[in-house]
């Protein structure tokens, strides 16, 4: 009789349990940045994205999750500042905002046509709010007054609620769940209401700001 | 009264990403027919079920929607441009 000793598999190391680093990667991203990246990612898909992509009274569920969203939303965008400084924080989001949109042009052909159009423009109008704060912040204002203040807090409610749309949309793939898609789709009609009102507090922010053009003279 | 306007850097930056012919249609819009019809008591509520804010006025003219605020009494401020429902760029006009 042959007697055969088959080993055991070993235990493969759980990188999500290693205390050893894993190997430093050539990225943009430091890595301390990376992980606390990737942390609140995980985090907000446990306990913001699916439950609201699989929300029965989405309204109810979407109100329910967004405090959640807004504390790890900031934690990423402190530790982006913190890492990076203001200007390439700044610059990485916008490659983010290019990025998702190729994502959305390539990848969301599972949604209704007439929501991902309006998603498109909510993403262009998102990128202009985007541009006129990156174009704030160069121009060095650091007094803006209670009142700029208040719109500045408004604008960022707007854009939370916008980005939460749009994480919890692009985290819906082929979901089979007729509910899931429905709730992307509504989510993206809400992205564009979002949007059109973060752009609207951002240009009342910089019309008390005096930061305004002229028409010049298009009149004569 | 006719109003002056002025733009917000946001209104701006929509309008010069227009073409040249929307940009013009958009200016003479606003300086032909926009600053001619706000009124001061003019209070539009913006959509339902978002928060009422009344410092901010709404008006759609032509194929535009414009967001405004009285800066003072010659001129107005436009916070916001964006298509109207009636333009074919606005992503949830019918095809």
């Amino acid at each position: 009789m042959v007697s055969t000793i088959t080993e055991a598999p070993r235990p493969q190391p759980n990188p999500s349990l290693s205390l050893v680093p894993p190997e430093p990667k050539e990225s943009a991203v430091p890595q301390g940045l990376a992980a606390t990246l990737l942390a609140n990612a995980r985090q907000m898909e446990v306990s913001v994205l699916v439950p609201v992509l699989s929300a029965h009274d989405l309204a109810q569920e979407f109100t329910a999750r967004w405090p959640t969203y807004a504390a790890l939303s900031s934690s990423t965008s402190y530790a982006m500042v913190a890492y990076l400084g203001i200007d390439k924080a700044l610059a990485l989001s916008a490659e983010a905002l290019q990025y998702i949109k190729t994502v959305v042009r390539e990848e969301f052909g599972h949604l209704d046509p007439q929501n991902l159009r309006g998603l498109h423009a909510s993403l262009d109008t998102v990128g202009i709010v985007h541009e006129g704060i990156t174009q704030f912040l160069d121009g060095g204002v650091t007094d803006i007054g209670e009142k700029g203040a208040d719109y500045l807090v408004r604008t960022s409610s707007w854009l939370m609620s916008f980005w939460l749309c749009v994480h919890a949309v692009s985290h819906f793939e082929n979901q089979p769940e007729a509910s899931w898609r429905n709730n992307a789709n509504v989510l993206c009609s809400w992205a564009f209401a979002y949007a059109q009102n973060a752009a609207v507090e951002w240009g009342m922010a910089e019309l008390d700001l005096g930061l305004y053009s002229p028409l010049g003279d298009a009149r004569k | 009264m006719a109003y002056d306007a002025v733009l917000s850097s946001s209104a701006h930056l929509f309008l010069n990403q227009l073409t040249g012919p929307e940009r013009q249609d958009c200016r003479n819009t606003i300086l032909h027919s926009l600053c001619g019809e706000v009124q001061p008591e003019d209070n539009v509520t913006r959509n339902a079920g978002f928060p009422y804010r009344p410092e901010v006025m709404e008006r759609v003219v032509g194929q535009w929607h414009f967001w405004y605020t009285f800066l003072n009494n010659q001129t107005i401020g436009i916070a916001r441009i964006y298509y109207s429902t009636s333009n074919p760029k606005h992503p949830f006009r019918p095809l």
